[in-house]
């Protein structure tokens, strides 16, 4: 039997106004899924994944991680789960692009070495080796993107959350960064992707989260939940590009 | 690609980026304090020098005078204040004022200290990465009792990573404005609160982003700092710049 890596139980946040937040959200996440939490603007997507990283605590519920609870080790919590920011402009911190990748390591105490030995290899992976000197506010928005998600990389997470990771970005940036992510997941990264852009990375999901006025109204495969899209204010993907995959824990 | 703000750190490989940072700093207090009580001779020597290493950090003098032009209005302004109330031989006077040479003078060299040590300022901060430079705060602050070096080498770092970050935010509203003919607005005081008052709504939003990526990736205090790098050329910069300050001192005795 397998076991969830993530378990998140009656999750619950109303914010401080008053309006808005999340309710009674519960789910498993399982190793090496690929998940696409989806729902109009304002449904709590981002409340929701800010609560995995411990940005923002519970009210009510809790999160496991491997049966703990998050909030127990925050620093393990960050490095076991790592968050890309949909602004990549407020994400990056470094004054250079190698300085970027490197602030994560550096904040674990990590030996120089290794961060520097880490740092190159990462840099090289994404294709941004070459701008490893370049100051990060003179890169393109799909650059910044890429070293955002370079940031991330270098503390080793086991799941990686994206926040609407194509926001903003031109076509060709797109596929650039679902390559990516679609290289992390067959790695066997744990993926959680945050978006109301499901047609762009339905291909490689195997689950998608349907979102509404701060409750998860579905949870399923993509074959079973795709048509219920268009209720939920979502855009339906093309039927062309969705494919016949069977959840990671079911194979 | 966006452009630079001045003081933003420029990575390159001239001999002020290879200069270790606590030399760097010590360069900094020795040029600055010997423009305290300098003269017009000693302030063009250093000028003289100061243009060189902006040469050869590539900047751009005239763009950079654009992008500066506030603190260059400020110090116009400076010149302004002091040729009307210093006292001495009017140049050109009306209505019950006058312009004096002496306060021309006078404003006019306050007015160049003051450019000359912003231009230190921007060499420094365009040459040294900020994470260097919150090392070196905590390597200064070491020896001293009683100082947390750790928290106010952090607190340093956060105030310079947040600097751009205000600069940019202060470009972009001033562009949304412009953009919906905000210029036209002739009333300074209104221009102003425009301006300002969504600047800072802005900065702090940003600032809470920004926070949340840092604590997103474990920020704290105890880090693995950046090493030092010296390059061995440190002590010709530090005899150079102590014979800098004696020549400067001397003109000023000798002027």
């Amino acid at each position: 039997m397998t076991f969830p890596i993530l378990d998140i139980h009656n999750l619950t946040h109303i914010y401080s106004q008053g309006e808005g937040g999340i309710f009674d959200i519960s789910f498993s996440v399982f190793k090496g899924e690929f998940i696409l939490v989806t729902g109009k603007n304002g449904s709590g997507k981002t409340s929701l994944i800010r609560h995995l990283n411990g940005l923002l605590f519970p009210q009510k519920g809790k999160i496991l991680l491997h049966n703990k609870d998050i909030l127990k080790d925050l620093t393990l919590t960050r490095k076991t789960i790592g968050m890309v920011f949909q602004d990549a402009d407020t994400q990056i911190v470094g004054d250079s692009v190698f300085d970027e990748v490197a602030f994560g390591p550096e904040n674990l105490n990590i030996k120089r070495d290794i961060i520097n030995k880490k740092v190159n290899g990462i840099l090289e992976r994404l294709g941004l080796i070459k701008f490893k000197d370049r100051n990060p506010a003179t890169l393109s928005g799909g650059e910044k993107r890429k070293l955002a998600i370079a940031g991330i990389l270098a503390m080793d997470p086991e799941i990686i959350v994206f926040d609407e990771p194509f926001a903003n970005l031109d076509h060709p940036s797109c596929l650039s960064i679902l390559d990516i992510i679609a290289d992390l997941s067959l790695n066997g990264h744990t993926i959680i992707m945050a978006t109301h852009d499901v047609e762009t990375p339905i291909e490689y999901a195997s689950r998608l989260l349907i979102m509404e006025d701060g409750y998860l109204r579905e949870d399923g495969g993509i074959q079973d939940l795709v048509k219920k899209l268009g209720s939920y204010g979502v855009k339906e993907p093309c039927e062309c590009r969705i494919k016949e995959k069977p959840l990671p824990w079911q194979s | 690609m966006a452009e630079l703000n001045p003081f933003e750190f420029r990575p390159g490989s001239t001999s002020l980026h290879y200069l270790d940072t606590r030399c760097k700093f010590f360069l900094v207090c020795i040029m600055s304090l010997s423009l305290v009580n300098a003269g017009f001779l000693s302030c063009f020597i250093a000028l003289g020098v100061l243009l060189f290493f902006l040469k050869q950090i590539k900047f751009k003098i005239v763009e950079t005078c654009k992008q500066l032009k506030y603190f260059i209005l400020f110090l116009v302004f400076l010149i302004i204040v002091r040729s009307l109330t210093m006292p001495g031989d009017p140049i050109v006077s009306f209505h019950g004022m006058a312009i004096t040479s002496q306060g021309l003078y006078q404003g006019s060299l306050v007015a160049l200290r003051f450019f000359l040590v912003m231009v230190i300022g921007l060499l420094f901060s365009a040459t040294t990465r900020t994470a260097s430079i919150k090392t070196a705060v905590q390597w200064y602050l070491k020896p001293i009792p009683f100082v947390p070096e750790k928290r106010v080498a952090i607190m340093i770092s956060l105030a310079l990573r947040f600097l751009p970050l205000i600069l940019k935010q202060g470009r972009e509203t001033s562009n949304a404005i412009q953009s919906r003919c905000g210029n036209l607005q002739k009333n300074p005081i209104k221009k102003f609160i425009r301006l300002t008052l969504p600047v800072l709504k802005k900065v702090f939003l940003s600032a809470d982003h920004l926070i949340l990526a840092m604590e997103a990736r474990c920020y704290c205090e105890n880090r693995t700092d950046p090493e030092f790098k010296t390059w061995e050329k440190e002590m010709v910069f530090i005899i150079s710049s102590l014979c800098l300050s004696l020549c400067m001192i001397f003109t000023n005795v000798y002027a």
